[in-house]
């Protein structure tokens, strides 16, 4: 065997499980494409986000929290090996809205979340004037907001970065521009055919190929009903901080810029801008802070979003192939604190039925069967 | 790219770029009854080499004669910056008098397709505006390489091309400068300074003399080129005569200074070391196209091995491989002016040819601007072998700034390459480098010339960084203007990635 | 430091048939300071020939223009508000141009409270 785990894909989900294997002691062997390949790990919005998660889901809106409390400790372990702060800042996030209505209802829906959670789901409502106290730069036009104080947000590359560094730093093999082609079962282990014609071998085999997964991940018995779901960014110049809280449509980072995003879209695989959203992103977004009226555009972006049907994440071990496991989400941002210090657990249990981490129960693909 | 949306007005040719390959495709169009519209974002017409050409109107001059001026500025301006200035006048003239709906000032920051048409967006006075065209030529033109080295970054550091602006615009030139690099282009500027009584302190030649693949390049068109060959070598002697201090050979160089320039230091031959003192510097390494538009197509570009850069890839009619965009001028590749011209007419006519419009007539001329471009483009090849860019001789020494906007040094760049990047796209997520404004025009090189040679890939497997829109940075406003439905609650909602179970 | 030739000073250069006398001079302000300059000169021109050679700052490092054909973004001043290129910004009469100034900052640091100029709401 080459190695005990290979782990296909190394965006923010194959990096967040491979350092977790890592850090529980495993051989792991992280196989990534190239530099233009499609990678929803390079264009996101970087928000560590409760709100809405969930809402006609309490499984996943627990599973969310859970991550968004690891994450502190995440992002220490992560800063003390690495050196480098990933501006984790988790003082709450709004939901912004312009009118009474949309506000409202959307009020009416965290409540019901809230029951399901027996009472905890620590939000409050701000009124237009209690928001522009908390924002002074809020526009009149905004009704008000939904300030949820489980959110936050972070760099989202930085990220990246530390965790391709600490997952190479922590012995792993890291290989890149190495697209998989082709995984088969063995007698004990698993086959991996790279691109270019070699042959590689590993006892197990964790799938994290963002979209790629859609023709991997039926090769060792998954469904995967993944699809592309774009999302257009715009991203400002650097300005004085002026935001104090991320929204779900604004943020300041670290650097100064303004993020604005993100719409949806199905586009396919297009992952081209296009000027009709991001005009409206950027009208969205003077409505909420005038003042970016005057702000630079730098750049506007697309990347695609990895959806299942239902929005919901993916971690199922293969009925057909024991030991070959598929993991996929939307908001492996979120969720990297999670993936990173509970999902081992699961990966590395002998026990072949149910996962061990009640959790998880909940995310398996039996919810796609008709 | 799509454009998706309606645009203000529509024309059957838009051309992008009023340089001397922008200025002929849309005089040439619209001698043939053509729609055309004309783009550039300067004041005036003319492009790098014959800018603000336009402004020394024709009052000041003696019967269209360009060599004729009535007063005695006219004729120190025609000594100072050269004739070769001067010969822009008929182009712009032509152009003044064309039937082309020409717009200046106006910035163009995103090109798309919208079904058969191109609709190209720009930006005059922080006004956005739309015009869809039948069929595009970008003639977008060069800009200088980046030259990296190190306290490159300095205030009073320029680049030649910026102290010719200066001269030619506004007369403007300085004592006490150190020019730094090699090509033609940094010589005539030195004669420049030196017509302009501001001789530079010294010439740092990074260039290394004749070598053999450069005359080979030469014999085959080296009758068609004698003249600028021989204004090359007596511009060099122009320069020493004059008792500039010239190092050739020089490696090792560094800029000093703390908030601001104050001197130089290098190696030249024979191993010796120098430190000048100046208050400014210029630098220059020559040129390369302009891609930022076709690349924001995600049109098929190529490595070109002699040149050290990327450049579309063309027919011999200019035409880019998507059918109904050309690309004209030195966008293409470098060709330098005259032939610029004459390949923007080239794209016209084909261009014209495939709008319906009856071309047969100038088959004939056809073949012979194929013929210059092709000999233009061998000239150039000859040049980039005689002064090869810095870079592909010396190393970016690990501490040099790469990424001016958002300084990244080089060492940073090398980690990436540890850290398993193949190319500057995952480069540019882990450091930042080629996010600033500038969109990466002046790093983008040197990144790929970095990842190549630490990874031991050959320069044409390194791509480039993905161009997005806008092509160069405007405001929200002038965005949130090309908006065209009234903003509703339920796009507030599909804007928002945090509502999963809002589908 | 950079002074105008000549040729320049007398009328080749302009559009209108305006002579390079007094009429032709304006004053802005750069960071307070008054700069002269001619009319049709872009505010990166009138600076240099001010002897101004520092436009802002960026991360620390000091910055002036580079390229000064609207490539670089190096020559970035703050005119009504907002950032534009010096270089390819003509002056006019009584124009206040501030340097360009950008700190890294991290998300730890609150936004700021004072009055906005710009935000007439409430
Ligand atoms: C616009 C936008 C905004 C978002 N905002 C947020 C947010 O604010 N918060 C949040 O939590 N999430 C957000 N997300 C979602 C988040 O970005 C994704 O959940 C996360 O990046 C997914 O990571 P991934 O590793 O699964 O996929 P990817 O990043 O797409 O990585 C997949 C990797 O697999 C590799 N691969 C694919 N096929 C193969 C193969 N055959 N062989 C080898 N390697 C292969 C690819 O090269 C790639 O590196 C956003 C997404 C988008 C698009
Ligand atoms: C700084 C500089 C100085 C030079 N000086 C000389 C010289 O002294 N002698 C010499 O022989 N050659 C010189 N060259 C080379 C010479 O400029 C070219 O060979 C020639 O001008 C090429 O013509 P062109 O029409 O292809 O492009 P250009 O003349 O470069 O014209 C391109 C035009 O496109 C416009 N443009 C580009 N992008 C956009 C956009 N997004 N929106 C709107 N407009 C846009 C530009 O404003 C420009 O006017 C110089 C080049 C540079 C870069
Ligand atoms: S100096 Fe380069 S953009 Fe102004």
């Amino acid at each position: 065997m080459d190695t005990e785990f290979a782990v296909v894909g190394g965006g923010i989900v194959g990096l967040s499980v491979a350092y977790g294997l890592l850090c529980s002691g495993k051989r792991v062997t992280v196989y990534d494409e190239g530099d233009t390949a499609i990678r929803a790990s390079r264009g996101n919005f970087g928000l560590v986000w409760v709100q809405g998660k969930g809402q006609n889901y309490p499984p996943y809106a627990r599973w969310t929290r859970r991550s968004a409390r690891a994450w502190p400790q995440f992002a220490q372990q992560l800063a003390q090996e690495s050196g480098t702060a990933l501006n984790l800042q988790q003082r709450g996030g709004y939901s912004i809205h312009l009118t009474e209505q949309s506000l409202a209802d959307k009020v009416a829906s965290y409540e019901k979340l809230r029951v399901a959670l027996d009472d905890d789901y620590p939000f409050e409502v701000l009124g237009h004037n209690a928001i522009k106290q908390e924002e002074p730069h809020i526009g009149p036009s905004v009704a008000g907001a939904i300030l949820h104080h489980e959110d936050g947000h972070v760099n989202p590359l930085m990220l990246l970065r530390t965790l391709a560094q600490l997952v190479r730093k922590r012995g792993a093999d890291v290989i890149t521009d190495a697209a998989v082609t082709r995984l088969e079962p063995q007698a004990s282990g698993y086959e991996l055919q790279l691109q270019n014609k070699q042959v590689h071998r590993a006892e197990k085999i964790v799938i994290c190929a963002g979209l790629g997964a859609k023709t991997l991940a039926p090769m060792l018995g998954f469904k995967a009903p993944i699809f592309a779901q774009r999302g257009q960014v715009l991203i400002t110049e650097k300005m004085p901080p002026f935001i104090n809280r991320p929204s779900g449509e604004i943020r300041q980072v670290n650097e100064g810029g303004v993020q604005i995003g993100a719409s949806s879209e199905l586009a396919g695989l297009n992952d081209s801008e296009t000027i009709d959203i991001t005009a409206q992103l950027a009208r969205n977004a003077m409505l909420m802070y005038p003042k970016l009226a005057s702000a630079s555009l730098l750049r506007s972006w697309a990347a695609l979003r990895i959806m299942t049907p239902d929005g919901y994440p993916i971690y199922q071990q293969s009925t057909t192939c024991p030991g070959a496991f598929y993991i996929t989400c939307h908001s492996g941002i979120t969720l990297a604190a999670a993936h990173a210090l509970l999902l081992p657990e699961w990966l590395c249990s002998r026990d072949h039925g149910e996962p061990s981490l009640p959790s998880l129960s909940a995310f398996s693909e039996a919810r796609f069967n008709v | 790219m799509t454009a998706n949306a309606a645009a203000d007005s529509s024309f059957e040719l838009i051309v992008i770029g009023a340089g001397p390959a922008g200025m002929a495709a849309a005089t040439t169009a619209a001698d043939f009854g053509c729609s055309v519209c004309l783009l550039d974002e300067q004041p005036t017409a003319g492009g790098q080499i014959y800018r603000s050409l336009s402004r020394a109107g024709p009052t000041n001059r003696v019967n269209g004669d360009s060599g004729a001026w009535k007063n005695t500025a006219g004729k120190q301006a025609i000594e100072i910056l050269g004739k070769a200035y001067f010969s822009g006048l008929p182009l712009i003239e032509k152009l003044s008098a064309a039937n082309v709906h020409t717009v200046h000032g106006a910035c163009v920051w995103h090109v798309g397709l919208n079904g058969e048409d191109g609709v190209v967006t720009y930006s005059r006075q922080q006004h956005a505006s739309r015009i869809s065209g039948r069929h595009i030529i970008i003639a977008s033109g060069a800009m200088e390489r980046p030259m990296p080295l190190p306290g490159w970054t300095l205030p009073g550091v320029l680049t030649a091309g910026a102290g010719q602006i200066l001269l030619k615009t506004d007369g403007l030139a300085t004592d006490n400068s150190v020019l730094i690099g090699t090509g033609p282009l940094l010589y005539y500027f030195a004669t420049q300074l030196i017509r302009s009584g501001c001789k530079p302190k010294a010439l740092i030649d990074t260039g290394n003399g004749v070598n053999r693949t450069a005359i080979r390049e030469l014999l085959p068109v080296a009758l068609h080129y004698y003249r600028p060959l021989l204004t090359g070598l007596s511009m060099l002697s122009q320069i020493k005569r004059a008792g500039v201090n010239c190092y050739s050979g020089a490696s090792a160089i560094e800029i000093l200074g703390d908030s601001r320039a104050s001197g130089v230091r290098c190696h030249y031959t024979g191993g010796k070391q120098i430190n000048i003192d100046c208050d400014f510097v210029f630098m220059h390494d020559g040129v390369i196209p302009n891609t930022h538009i076709s690349r924001s197509l995600q049109l098929r570009h190529q490595w070109n091995s002699v040149h050290h850069y990327h450049e579309p890839a063309i027919n011999d009619g200019a035409v880019s491989s998507q059918s109904n965009i050309s690309i004209a001028g030195d966008g293409s590749g470098i060709i330098g002016a005259e032939a610029s011209a004459q390949h923007g007419k080239l794209a016209s006519l084909t261009a014209l040819k495939s709008l319906g419009y009856d071309t047969e007539g100038q088959s004939k001329n056809r073949q012979r601007q194929i013929n210059a471009v092709g000999r233009a483009r061998q000239f150039q090849r000859f040049l980039a072998r005689l002064y090869p860019p810095l870079i592909t001789t010396e190393p970016v020494a690990d501490n040099t700034i790469v990424c001016r906007c958002e300084q990244v040094t080089a060492a940073e760049i090398k980690r990436c390459v540890e850290l398993g990047c193949t190319g500057p796209n995952q480069t540019k997520a882990y450091t930042r480098c080629g996010m600033g404004p500038c969109q990466g025009r002046y790093c983008g090189l040197t990144v790929a010339n970095i990842i190549a040679r630490e990874s031991n890939l050959p320069a044409e497997t390194i791509g480039t960084f993905r161009v997005r829109s806008p092509l160069k940075p405007v405001t929200i406003a002038e965005l949130a203007s090309l908006a065209d439905t009234p903003p509703t609650h339920t796009q507030m909602t599909t804007a928002t990635h945090t509502n999963d179970d809002s589908r | 430091m950079f002074k105008r030739l000549h040729f320049a000073n007398q009328s080749v250069q302009t559009t209108e048939p305006q002579s390079g006398t007094a009429d032709d001079e304006i004053t802005f302000s750069f960071n307070q300071q008054v700069v002269t300059a001619r009319r049709g000169d872009t505010v990166a021109t009138a600076l240099l020939l001010n002897n101004i050679i520092r436009f802002g700052q960026r991360g620390g490092i000091d910055k002036g223009p580079f390229c000064l054909m609207g490539a670089c973004y190096e020559c970035l001043v703050q005119v009504n508000g907002r950032s534009q290129q010096a270089c390819m910004l003509e002056a006019v009469q009584d124009m206040q141009v501030m340097p360009l100034i950008l700190c890294n900052h991290d998300a730890d640091s609150p936004a700021t409270t004072e009055h906005d100029p710009d935000d007439n709401s409430q």
